[in-house]
């Protein structure tokens, strides 16, 4: 598995902000391979929550090119963007983002209705992944029920229903006390070493950014360095 | 996402809302409240229509065959010294057993008539009376008047040997009534005389005694025709005139007005008040109409109300929904699950306005006869029907209202940019 799953060549984001053209992105370039675990830091504003979600199909590039697992994100069309999210993509959010009038078992479930899973299929599924994240027993609480460390481990379970190759995340541990925050990111470095998943972390703590094999340190749109560490495999 | 979890997302978002939902709906209900009252109130009002005007006999037509000017001869033009009119057109045997056949046909009474100058006289018990031929005159019993009832026996005759009295040829006879029964099944002799004094008697059955208190009799079909091939002298007045006038009941006032419509195509002289029938179901027509452009108004109000409420849910949503196409739900899902909602608000409208319409004309049925009873006036029976094709038309179009209106927003939450709507606090 040492194939780049991700290629981003001379990537870049405009946003018009009332007259004044912004430049989130210009020109980034990096690549990242199948199963590792990349963090993407910088100061707020730097880009990399726009480089995030140019990855997850979420945003469009202004100019250059993505691709990942061979599609091109910026040239795809919408049905072809909206099964990558569906299939390939899982995303893990700051604020968890959990659906608020389902139960912790139907908000894993939904991106597997998405995917027009049968009922039953998906009720094992959600429960299992439950299971696997240690929340079996608040199965069918509401979000408004859960703690914050209990919601993002709910978060995790949703964005893994579709088995995707890529796990996103944006500052998983923002909304998180340090313990609460350090139990979620073990969770998740677990996930990625037990299941060779491919994750990629927006995170400005380096602590959190030193457990990842590669860091891409970002500043005003531009990468300036990118760091790897001992656990990195050497990009071809 | 398969259409089956589209219903089941839709509902439960109707559902969670519970009080909101239900006002929106409200409107839908009031709406279709007002077309399920007017609408089944036009339908009983129409079927009110058809029953009085069938009791007055606009059920019925009268058949004659066509005309063609006097039949010459002698004397000035017009002139006929039998005083029968030739005939394009006749009605003959096979007319009769092929009206039979038609739709909505419930009986068929043909008429020959003998002219109204033949002197006729009832021989019974040794005494004479002067009688007249019954349904000489083609209205007799036809509008206006119900035909009349038989006081004793039966007024229906037999093909032949029948006849049928009015009470007031009995009374002449001096029968009370006390004894009417007793004359049923006698034969009298029924005497044809000409001017010049040759006579010829006919022995019939009593069938029954009418309620009439004219001197009438009434024949058998084929003995009249025996009468006039004697009068005209001649051995088949049918097949030279056909029947000088066929009365057709029909199964209904409308019916009535479909055979007119058709016997007159097929060149027959045909006479039925369908004029008033026709006029009456445009009026009705028109009030349907009117009363359903009022309902149709209060459920284009009402998807104002669910619209707005749609703008409301999508607002509140708007996170959800940037979560959901973080997921992988496609735009044209997204719109289905909103327009879906729309529809199941008014769909569920829909249902309690026609349920609540339904049981207050149920209710009001049960109060109007008490009432027309306390007033004395001879009208019976319902004045609100919910037709199937009311019912299920009025649900149909519930929904189209909230479909209709969840159409905008819907597609105003399927265009939402997801890294906005995630944003959105």
């Amino acid at each position: 598995m040492n194939d780049a799953l991700i290629h981003a060549s001379k990537l870049t984001r405009r946003y018009q902000m009332g007259k004044a053209v912004v430049a989130a992105l210009s020109g980034v370039e990096f690549t990242v391979l199948a199963g590792e675990f990349t963090a993407l830091v910088g100061p707020s504003g730097s880009g990399k929550s726009t480089l995030l979600n140019l990855i997850g199909g979420l945003d469009r590039p202004s100019g250059g090119e993505i691709h990942v697992n061979g599609l091109s994100l910026g040239t795809a069309n919408e049905l072809e963007l909206v099964r990558y999210r569906r299939e390939r993509v899982g995303f893990v959010f700051q604020s968890f983002n959990l659906l608020p009038m389902l139960n912790a078992r139907e908000n894993v479930e939904a991106p597997l209705m998405l995917a027009e899973i049968p009922p039953r299929a998906r009720r094992e599924r959600a429960t299992a992944l439950l299971e696997s994240v240690g929340l079996a027993p608040r199965m069918l609480h509401k979000p408004n029920e859960l703690s914050g460390g209990e919601k993002q481990r709910v978060a995790i379970a949703r964005a893994l229903a579709n088995r995707p190759l890529l796990l996103l995340a944006d500052e998983p541990t923002g909304n998180l006390d340090s313990k609460t925050g350090g139990a979620v990111l073990d969770l998740l470095c677990g996930l990625h070493e037990a299941q060779g998943l491919t994750m990629i972390m927006v995170t400005h703590d380096p602590e959190i950014a030193a457990r990842a094999s590669r860091i891409i340190h970002l500043r005003d749109g531009t990468i300036q360095h990118i760091e790897t560490t001992r656990t990195a495999k050497k990009i071809p | 996402m398969t259409f089956q979890d589209q219903i089941r997302t839709a509902l439960s978002n109707v559902g969670r809302r519970k009080l909101r939902s239900a006002l929106a709906s409200l409107g839908v209900v009031v709406g279709t409240l007002t077309i399920v009252i007017m609408v089944s109130l036009a339908a009983g009002v129409r079927q009110q229509i058809n029953r009085q005007f069938a009791a007055i006999g606009l059920d019925r037509l009268t058949v004659n065959p066509s005309g063609g000017g006097r039949r010459g001869g002698f004397g000035p033009p017009g002139f006929d010294p039998f005083g029968t009119a030739s005939r394009g057109k006749i009605i003959t045997a096979q007319d009769l057993t092929r009206w039979k056949q038609l739709p909505g046909v419930i009986q068929i009474i043909p008429e020959v008539n003998l002219p109204g100058y033949v002197g006729l006289e009832l021989k019974w018990n040794g005494t004479n009376q002067a009688v007249r031929l019954g349904g000489a005159e083609p209205m007799r019993g036809i509008f206006f008047q119900a035909p009349p009832e038989a006081v004793a026996g039966s007024l229906k005759l037999p093909e032949s040997g029948g006849i049928a009295l009015s009470q007031g040829v009995a009374k002449a006879f001096g029968i009370s009534s006390n004894d009417f029964a007793g004359v049923i099944g006698q034969s009298v002799e029924t005497i044809l005389r000409t001017s010049r004094g040759e006579r010829q008697s006919y022995f019939l059955r009593v069938q029954g005694i009418s309620q009439e208190r004219s001197r009438n009799i009434e024949v058998s079909i084929a003995d009249r025709i025996a009468m006039k091939n004697w009068w005209f002298n001649s051995t088949n007045t049918l097949e030279h005139e056909g029947y000088d006038s066929v009365t057709i009941r029909a199964a209904d006032v409308t019916r009535a007005t479909t055979l007119t419509a058709q016997l007159r195509h097929e060149g027959f002289q045909v006479q039925s008040l369908e004029i008033f029938v026709e006029a009456a179901n445009r009026i009705v027509t028109v009030i349907t109409v009117m009363f359903t452009l009022i309902g149709g108004i209060a459920l284009l109000v009402a998807t104002i109300g669910i619209a707005n409420t749609m703008v409301m849910a999508i607002y509140e949503r708007t996170r959800e929904i940037g979560v959901l196409k973080a997921m992988g739900a496609s735009s044209g899902e997204i719109r289905r699950m909103f327009m879906l909602e729309a529809g199941f608000i008014g769909l569920i409208g829909g249902v309690i306005g026609l349920l609540l319409g339904w049981l207050a004309g149920l209710g009001l049925n049960q109060v109007i006869p008490i009432y027309l009873r306390y007033r004395e006036l001879p009208v019976r029976g319902n004045f609100f029907v919910v037709t199937l094709a009311l019912a299920v038309g009025v649900i149909v179009f519930a929904t189209f209202i909230g479909l209709v209106a969840g159409f905008l927003p819907a597609q105003r939450a399927a265009k939402l940019d997801p890294l906005q709507a995630l944003r959105h606090e």
